[in-house]
């Protein structure tokens, strides 16, 4: 376990460099019973559903809520080298922007005026300083909350949802310019978030479920290999489905009335029921015919399709179950026409057993695969899925 | 296109119904405030303009008012913050009795409050025999004067107070003790900044019920005279004529603040 750093000394000292990581090992009794273990490297997402105890976690470490464990056991609120940016920015309404980032720091008033205006001047915010927080935008906010929680040159940055208070397009440029900025100064960042896009952008992921971090790391393995159908919605799987073993290599789909190939043995018994997820962006269209029959090749009628700048979604309805394909929308059928679809055997990632009830409480699974992986694993479709 | 007429003829008919109160709501309001204003167009036409000049006693009763009030808004304001910070924060468990005790100071009736105040403080009380004996008299002194005072007028600065310190979040202190500061600091430079415009109506308030306390002071600080106690005594040995001059000096003195606070509560609440 790691010692507990001491105020003010950065984790992590260089942009770019190997992330060191810092060991978070928490237990929260209340208000969401928590039992967290993750490391935080770099910009780390932790990803979680609305109330999953996302923000109690980061209340926690920021020594808002009582909890034991490390880092920062024991130390009161005050005392923690920890920058806390709660949902919203939380500037102080009364404050100006100035008087804002120099909040946290001592001296005469000139001073500490001097030192507000040069981070201000940074990031080109100085033209705000005599500012309301009420008349910036929520991005500004975010920026200027920011720059006053790393006045304090705290050793972790934690963020609660920074980017859900923004519309979608604002959120995702407020999102990448926030991350180059704490790369730049270098503090190690935890995020809170519900968005699998803001996650994507991260150096290292942790996945909140069920009370505890039930997967971790890069999100580039992350999002290719959810350790579970939780994470993988989580992560913005659409396909997900429950199935059943009927031989080694054969997975029956009830709702769908079909029988999918996989690529080899997983490692359950015939028989057992397991959950089962496609990548939506896998899924591949081909002409309706006689595909009956062949190998991961089913008939579906399109239910839904969308198409947004350069990718459509398609709703195929399969059974009683409706399976997602992302496509370049060219040639798109229209809705109520019937298709063909193929499943390919090793875009298919299984989950047992199905439904996973308490994946938390196995205290093996905290940063391993809950899943039967394949031989193979597919790679290239999870993060572009659904 | 045939929608746009409709959804412009649907916007208009809302913003007609938003209207519609603010048009009703001007001529009441306008009503009922003259309603409110009869008394003193009453006062303004009888004065007698040319006899306004109040007597010495009046001004006595002005400056013991004054500086009295002003000493125990002092004391209302120094002892009812914490009270109200605390009362603000406390957990649900004696949330109710607390309720109940201060709304018991508020609703008691002034005259009743008077005799409490001599039952508790008179010179056969403990606490008043007890004061005696260090040479501070609790009935009929300036002492016995900012009791009244300070128990006309605190539960009113308190209940406003708590009220303005409820209003702050919680988050803002959170986000302080996150910044380094400790409870005192974030108290200073957040929760009573953020608390200001409750706690400048309750200072108003405060100062209203003091300046005009009656009917505590009758009981037990009839001397010395207060601008109340005084207009009694006007109208007893003198007649209504008598009333006039300490009546609008009265109002001169006691407008200003309340105005001021309220003005400058707001502007800054604006801004």
């Amino acid at each position: 376990m790691r010692p507990e750093p001491a105020p003010s000394v950065p984790l992590v000292a260089e942009a770019g460099a190997a992330h060191a990581a810092l060991v978070v090992d928490l237990r929260v009794p209340q208000p969401v019973a928590l039992t967290a273990r993750f490391e935080v490297r770099g910009f780390t997402a932790l990803l979680g559903a609305t109330g999953a105890g996302k923000s109690s976690l980061l209340r926690a470490l920021a020594g808002l809520l009582p909890a034991t464990g490390t880092p920062f056991g024991g130390l009161p609120a005050h005392r923690r080298p920890v920058g806390y940016l709660p949902q919203g920015a939380g500037l102080f309404p009364h404050l100006s922007v100035w008087r804002n980032v120099a909040f946290a720091l001592d001296g005469s008033r000139g001073a500490r005026h001097a030192a507000a205006l040069a981070a201000l001047e940074r990031v080109g915010l100085a033209d705000l300083a005599d500012r309301m927080p009420a008349a910036l935008s929520g991005g500004q906010r975010q920026l200027v909350a920011l720059l006053r929680a790393l006045a304090r040159h705290p050793s972790l940055l934690l963020l609660d949802e920074p980017t859900a208070a923004l519309d979608p397009l604002t959120a995702e440029t407020v999102a990448a310019d926030l991350i180059a900025r704490l790369r730049a100064a270098g503090v190690p960042a935890l995020v809170a978030t519900h968005d699998a896009r803001l996650a994507a952008m991260a150096d290292h992921v942790a996945v909140l479920h069920d009370g505890s971090v039930v997967q971790q790391g890069a999100p580039a393995a992350i999002f290719v290999a959810p350790g579970s159908p939780q994470a993988a919605a989580l992560l913005g799987w659409r396909n997900l489905f429950a199935g059943r073993l009927r031989g080694p290599d054969t997975l029956e789909w009830p709702a769908a009335g079909a029988t999918l190939r996989l690529p080899g043995p997983p490692a359950a018994l015939p028989g057992a029921a397991l959950s089962f997820g496609v990548p939506a962006g896998a899924v591949r269209l081909i002409p309706p015919g006689p595909a009956a029959g062949r190998e991961n090749r089913l008939a579906g009628v399109v239910s839904a399709c969308h198409v947004l700048s350069d990718r459509a979604t398609l709703g195929i309805a399969i059974g009683t179950e409706t399976l997602f394909a992302t496509l370049p929308p060219t040639n798109l059928p229209g809705v109520g026409d019937v298709v063909g679809v193929v499943v390919p055997a090793e875009a298919i990632r299984l989950w047992s057993p199905a439904p996973p009830q308490d994946p938390a409480r196995n205290p093996g699974r905290q940063r391993g695969n809950a899943g039967f992986p394949h031989r193979k694993a597919s790679r290239g479709h999870g993060a572009d899925a659904g | 296109m045939a929608g746009e007429p409709l959804l412009a003829l649907g916007e208009g008919a809302a913003a007609d119904h938003a209207v519609a109160p603010l048009r009703l709501a001007a001529p009441l309001g306008a009503l009922a405030l003259g309603f409110l204003l009869i008394p003193y167009v009453g006062l303004a036409l009888t004065t007698d303009w040319r006899a306004i000049a109040p007597s010495a006693g009046d001004w006595q009763a002005v400056w013991t008012s004054v500086g009295a009030t002003l000493a125990a808004l002092a004391l209302v304001v120094a002892g009812g913050t914490p009270l109200a910070w605390w009362l603000a924060s406390r957990k649900p468990r004696l949330r109710v009795l607390l309720d109940a005790l201060l709304l018991l100071t508020l609703l008691t009736p002034p005259l009743a409050m008077g005799l409490m105040l001599a039952i508790a403080y008179g010179p056969y009380s403990a606490i008043g025999s007890a004061a005696a004996k260090f040479g501070l008299e609790l009935s009929n002194t300036p002492a016995a004067f900012l009791l009244a005072q300070i128990y006309a007028s605190a539960p009113y600065y308190v209940l406003a107070a708590r009220g303005a310190f409820e209003a702050v979040p919680a988050e803002y202190q959170e986000i302080a003790r996150t910044l380094g500061r400790g409870p005192w600091y974030s108290f200073w430079h957040v929760s009573l900044p953020l608390a200001r415009l409750g706690l400048a109506t309750g200072l108003a308030l405060a100062w209203v019920r003091a300046l005009g306390e009656f009917g505590v002071a009758l009981i037990i600080a009839y001397f010395p005279q207060g601008i109340p106690v005084r207009l009694w005594v006007d109208l007893q040995d003198t007649g209504l004529s008598a009333v006039y001059p300490l009546l609008w000096v009265f109002f001169l003195i006691g407008l200003p603040l309340p105005l001021a606070l309220g003005l400058w509560a707001r502007g800054r609440h604006a801004a």
